[in-house]
């Protein structure tokens, strides 16, 4: 008998398979210098998708959580802090490989690229901000605030900028049928693939944060318990000072 | 807006620039580093003369690193003499920030004038369009100001809060540098005057979202539940 559990993980496991197998043997993109290194594309598109919306979504916990107050909307908002960090990292990486194997340079000064590695650094500064305040409580509130503020500019960065000034970054490879029409179908299923790692890390890192809050996830009174965590307390036994 | 809230504003306002007058912390500090850097970007150039578009970025650059090493400090200080819950017992979290942050945009304001009178006279470059480079000035110390202010009052409580001021804004900061150097630019002659008047545009912008945004998020997080 098999568990739902092991059913989920099997069928993840199919889908990597599935997806390394179609990227292998995916057929090369004759529009590129380098053909057959196209495939890396596979890889850094959806892992661009799920970077901007783990950053729109941490936006949205971090305005749930300052309107309620609500310390699961924190946890969320942790977890999907890190998990856009990594992606916008993951972005970053595989976007310099592809441009030193396709147009000769690690670092091309191109718009798309620059403000890619802003968008990077804003979600590196929030988790900064997160670690650089040891009150559970204002982390909570200056991320929540950080991330609510920072949105615009992320989403101006990403989709305004690189289209207003001359970039070297395709935007429409895929949708101007630059591409064989089999890219797409590559890359929506490492899309799935990923979406589904990510949900899983996703709700990994909420409960140990949520563990963390403890008493507070209480149902009928979310947040209004004590903010801080629960921390182990040294106990000296009663009269163990006047003894001494 | 209230009168007690207005009320509250100018009494915050009056208290930082009497404080400033008094000590002048922020204008030597803002001053200094703005001089020493275009003194040093002068002196990294003298041989050649930068173009426009070269100088512009490097006023911009400066003018940058000049608001993230100082503005922060209306904040933060509050918080290192332990007065910061005084502060909010004696206004609303709303307006104590509004009114450092009007500070800071007095103060910015100011030191980009000085700095980038400075700076024009010693690289000798003709501002060709006297009007858009001035707006841009102020465009961009206000919109310095308003992200910078938000930063410093995100970090209050942080061990490390200045170097934190500092990681946080310089991010935030990156597309008012960017519209900064095209006002600049267009101001000093390169490039249309529509493109530097669209980038005054987003600076204002810019620096009105912050400065009315600001309050309202900064209210969230500073309240005690």
């Amino acid at each position: 008998m098999i568990s739902a559990m092991n059913w989920r993980a099997l069928v993840f496991c199919l889908l990597c398979v599935s997806a390394v197998a179609y990227a292998l043997t995916a057929p090369d993109a004759s529009g590129f210098p380098e053909p057959s290194l196209a495939r890396i594309i596979f890889f850094h598109l959806p892992c661009a998708f799920v970077a901007t919306g783990l950053i729109v979504h941490t936006a949205w916990l971090g305005y749930r959580y300052l309107a309620t107050g609500d310390v699961r909307y924190d946890a969320r908002g942790a977890a999907a802090t890190e998990l856009g960090a990594i992606f916008a990292a993951l972005t970053m990486a595989t976007g310099v490989l592809f441009s030193k194997v396709q147009w000769g340079a690690w670092w091309q000064n191109d718009p798309r690229q620059t403000s890619f590695l802003i968008v990077l650094l804003l979600c590196c500064a929030g988790v900064a901000l997160r670690a650089g305040l040891s009150d559970e409580q204002k982390a909570a509130k200056a991320s929540a605030a950080y991330s609510v503020a920072t949105v615009l500019p992320m989403l101006f960065l990403i989709f305004v900028l690189p289209r207003i000034l001359q970039s070297f970054h395709p935007s429409d490879t895929i949708s101007s049928g630059k591409l064989d029409g089999a890219y797409w179908t590559g890359v929506l299923l490492v899309f799935v693939t990923l979406v589904w790692a990510t949900r899983v890390l996703y709700k990994e890192r909420t409960a140990i944060s949520e563990n963390r809050y403890g008493n507070q996830l209480d149902p009928d009174h979310p947040g209004s318990a004590s903010p801080y965590p629960r921390r182990p307390v040294a106990v000296s036994k009663v009269g163990e000072e006047e003894e001494r | 807006m209230n009168s007690s809230w207005g009320r509250q504003v100018r009494a915050i306002v009056g208290k930082e620039l009497r404080t400033e007058l008094r000590s002048k912390h922020g204008l030597f500090t803002a001053g200094l580093f703005g001089f020493l850097t275009v003194i040093a970007m002068v002196f990294a150039s003298y041989a050649e003369k930068p173009s426009p578009s070269v100088a512009a970025g490097m006023l911009c650059v400066a003018l940058v690193f000049s608001a993230v090493v100082t503005l922060p400090r209306t904040m933060i200080v509050e918080d290192e003499q332990g007065t910061f819950e005084v502060l909010q017992l004696l206004a609303e979290p709303s307006a104590a920030y509004f009114g450092k942050a009007l500070t800071n945009c007095v103060q910015m304001v100011f030191a980009s004038f000085v700095l980038g009178g400075v700076f024009i006279a010693m690289v000798e470059i003709p501002v060709a369009r006297p009007v858009v480079f001035v707006l841009g000035l102020l465009t961009l110390a206000l919109a310095l100001a308003g992200g910078t202010s938000f930063c410093g009052a995100l970090v209050i409580g942080a061990t490390n809060r200045w170097m934190l001021a500092g990681v946080v804004a310089l991010p935030l900061l990156v597309p008012v540098v960017f519209l900064g150097v095209i006002a600049l630019r267009s101001g000093l002659g390169v490039g249309f005057e529509s493109a530097g008047s669209e980038s005054l545009v987003a600076l204002a912008g810019y620096a009105l979202v912050t400065l009315a945004a600001g309050p309202q998020l900064i209210a969230l997080v500073w309240r005690n539940d």
